[in-house]
């Protein structure tokens, strides 16, 4: 194992290894009996139902809107009333093949909206046209029920901006989706990352950007998005 | 690192004690937190078994930390991020600067990171004409008023909004109205340029993933996530032993570390950052750094007596229910790490009893830090262990020594006992006004100061013993019909 460490790293190895009483930095995986969450917790499972329903309720009490709809076309309608209800004029979205085929960018464009889809351009035009929509629109990758989580994988087409910089972002995903522990979706990135499928970034979502730096007064929206939505299609 | 206090603990603790919005808007701060902390646990239920796990997965990582930082470095290289070893705080602040001047940087932007304040990071780039900016909104309004944090979580809890106000308005040259909406609006746009277009961006680490190479952040405000995301380099500041085996073992840490911290069941983001950008990606940082700092932290590795210690994931929940803290806030600390979890690591750190010896005195002892601690770290215990040191190294007082070893003296025979306690009631007249000292001789003169104290009983227990032990010998149901 310590075949490519520089010196400097040996030496910190070796020096550690020292105070533990042992001659040599340990190149053995250690056994070990407690590994991830308690017994208990493990054992915490939601049905269909109460996931949709823990998801929505956790959510929401962080001031989060969520909706659930029975199909893609229900879905193009609620997102439809949301952007308009919220006065986006310019948008962006990922380059996913999910929100490709809900067909959403063409009633939007008859409606004189600006629909941008990430990675058709170079990234500095990117990243300022990120900035500039006055929303972000994502597919989850799971969302944990317990917490009210969402669970983005980046990628090419999967943008960690988008999620970021507009100050509104929505995000969309089908109830299948849904886990009831984080704890599922870390299993999922060990196992990514076991067989070499990590991406550069995962990031958890949970609510909007937030703050209480000043007189412990909750400020929403500090550097990140202001107002959050999520839409479960089932 | 020889970083000195100002002045002794003492009068540092009499600035604090006289500010009266420190310690208004210290308590109140940690009165929420610790609320929320209360009963966010309580919803989630088995906080002990919860600690436990922590603490167990803790312990095993810091006993086998030569382990698992071996595999975290080669992991980090294997996904194309650089790595860096700092022995000390020199060490880390010049590898960062190394970095810069390799990238020709003019302007670094910073989300939170206790590491980069312990190695005092900021100062070292504005000595040499590197804008570096804090992007916490808590951060960025003490960076204004040149001050350090006061609180791990909340770090400007010592500011109102009138002075945070004043001091927008100052440098925009507009007025800005003191509202939390206004100032937090300010704060977005002015930064959101910076991050758009800073050449290196540095955060902390809440624990680094061995087997993956990975580092996570727990962050509430998204600044976390634009330092990681926009500029084209990221450095990343841990202390070497902030690591856990896999991210099976981060799912007890998303339950412990935010409920501890603020009573969140979890922070707004938790961002995991797996080295550099893919090489198709289009936005996050295309070059990755960790410096993983050492600073003092081996020292405390293979110490029996304070090992543990090393399992803190800097939560702030010590300082919360600490009542020294509530009484005096941060600042009087003298240093980086404040409350409870400073008194102890701060001497160990520095490896220096002499200039902090005395912050394991800054404690009643009470050990609401040890029961508050979410991986459960002995650390009134520790408390003492220190001031144990203090004394073997002879570094206590000429007159607090000799003051026990009469104490010594007296309480290990009888017969002195006796005569001490004696000898003691014949001053309380002299001292004694209706029951009350008033104002103490000596050294009791800093409880005096504050407040009354009662004044030895007119006859003493032992006195006493003999009477009642003869009324329970008595003549049993001995009472007249």
């Amino acid at each position: 194992m310590s075949s490519n460490l520089t010196e400097q790293e040996f030496a910190l190895l070796k020096r550690i290894a020292g105070r533990l009483g042992r001659s040599e930095p340990l190149t053995e995986k250690p056994s070990r009996d407690v590994i991830g969450p308690p017994d208990f917790w493990r054992q915490f499972q939601l049905s269909q139902e109460e996931k949709i329903e823990r998801f929505c309720e956790s959510w929401r009490a962080l001031t989060g809107v969520a909706e659930t709809v029975q199909s893609e076309w229900e879905a193009v309608d609620v997102l439809k009333r949301w952007i308009q209800e919220e006065n986006i004029t310019n948008l962006i979205r990922w380059d996913h093949p999910e929100l490709e085929s809900l067909g959403l960018d063409e009633p939007l464009r008859l409606s004189g909206i600006t629909v941008n889809v990430w990675g058709h351009g170079d990234p500095q035009s990117m990243k300022e046209i990120a900035n500039q929509a006055e929303a972000g629109i994502t597919w989850a990758d799971y969302a944990v029920a317990d917490t009210g989580t969402l669970s983005l994988f980046s990628s090419r087409e999967k943008a960690r901006s988008v999620s970021l910089l507009p100050p509104i972002h929505i995000a969309v995903f089908r109830a299948k989706q849904l886990v009831t522990r984080i704890g599922e979706v870390m299993v999922k990135i060990d196992e990514m990352n076991r067989n070499g499928s990590l991406p550069a970034g995962v990031n958890f979502i949970t609510g909007p950007s937030r703050s209480s730096d000043i007189e412990n007064d909750l400020s929403i929206g500090v550097h990140g998005p202001k107002k959050v939505f999520a839409l479960i299609i089932k | 690192m020889s970083v000195k206090p100002a002045m002794p603990l003492k009068e540092r603790m009499k600035h604090a004690i006289a500010d009266e919005t420190l310690i208004e808007a210290v308590k109140k701060t940690t009165d929420r937190l610790e609320g929320g902390k209360l009963a966010s646990s309580e919803a989630l239920g088995n906080w002990q078994e919860w600690r436990e796990q922590g603490s167990r997965i803790r312990s095993h990582v810091v006993q086998h930390l030569d382990y698992y930082l071996g595999q975290l470095i080669q992991n980090v290289k294997k996904r194309g991020g650089h790595v860096h070893i700092a022995d000390t705080a020199e060490h880390a602040v010049q590898i960062f600067l190394d970095i810069t001047k390799q990238k020709n940087a003019k302007s670094v932007l910073k989300s939170k990171s206790m590491v980069s304040e312990e190695v005092h990071l900021n100062k070292a780039l504005e000595e040499i004409g590197v804008k570096v900016l804090e992007s916490d909104l808590g951060e960025y309004i003490i960076q204004l008023f040149g001050e350090a944090p006061s609180h791990i979580i909340i770090p400007a809890i010592h500011k109102n909004r009138y002075q945070i106000a004043d001091k927008f308005s100052a440098i925009s040259g507009e007025q800005i109205s003191e509202d939390t909406p206004t100032l937090t609006a300010f704060a977005r746009r002015k930064l959101r340029q910076e991050f758009l277009e800073a050449d290196i961006g540095v955060s902390g680490c809440n624990f680094a993933i061995a087997e993956s190479g990975s580092i996570v952040m727990f962050t509430n405000e998204g600044n976390g996530r634009m330092v990681t995301t926009l500029p084209p380099v990221h450095v990343a500041f841990m202390g070497m032993e902030r690591l856990l085996p896999s991210f099976e073992d981060l799912e007890t840490f998303v339950n412990l570390l935010p409920r501890s911290a603020t009573g969140q069941k979890i922070t707004s983001y938790v961002s995991v950052i797996n080295g550099p950008r893919k090489e198709e990606d289009l936005d996050g940082a295309q070059e990755f750094h960790l410096i993983i700092v050492d600073n003092g932290r081996s020292n405390i590795l293979g110490d029996d007596e304070f090992q543990e210690v090393l399992n803190c994931i800097r939560c702030g929940a010590c300082l919360n229910v600490c009542p020294v803290y509530r009484h005096i806030g941060g600042h009087a600390y003298g240093d980086v790490y404040p409350g409870p979890i400073g008194a102890v690591i701060t001497p160990l750190l520095r490896d220096d009893m002499k200039v902090w010896g005395d912050l394991p005195y800054a404690s009643s002892l009470c050990g609401a830090c040890t029961d508050a601690c979410p991986v459960k770290i002995p650390l009134h215990d520790m408390l003492v262990h220190l001031r144990a040191r203090k004394v073997k190294l002879g570094l206590t007082p000429g007159w607090e020594r000799m003051a026990f070893r009469m104490y010594r003296g007296s309480f290990a025979n009888p017969g002195r006992y006796r005569l001490s306690m004696r000898a003691a009631k014949l001053m309380v007249p002299f001292m004694a006004k209706d029951g009350y000292i008033e104002k103490g001789p000596l050294h009791m003169l800093g409880w005096t100061n504050a407040r009354h104290f009662p004044s030895p009983a007119p006859q003493s227990f032992r006195e006493k013993w003999a009477q009642l032990s003869a009324e329970l010998e008595g003549p049993k149901g001995g009472d007249s019909k």
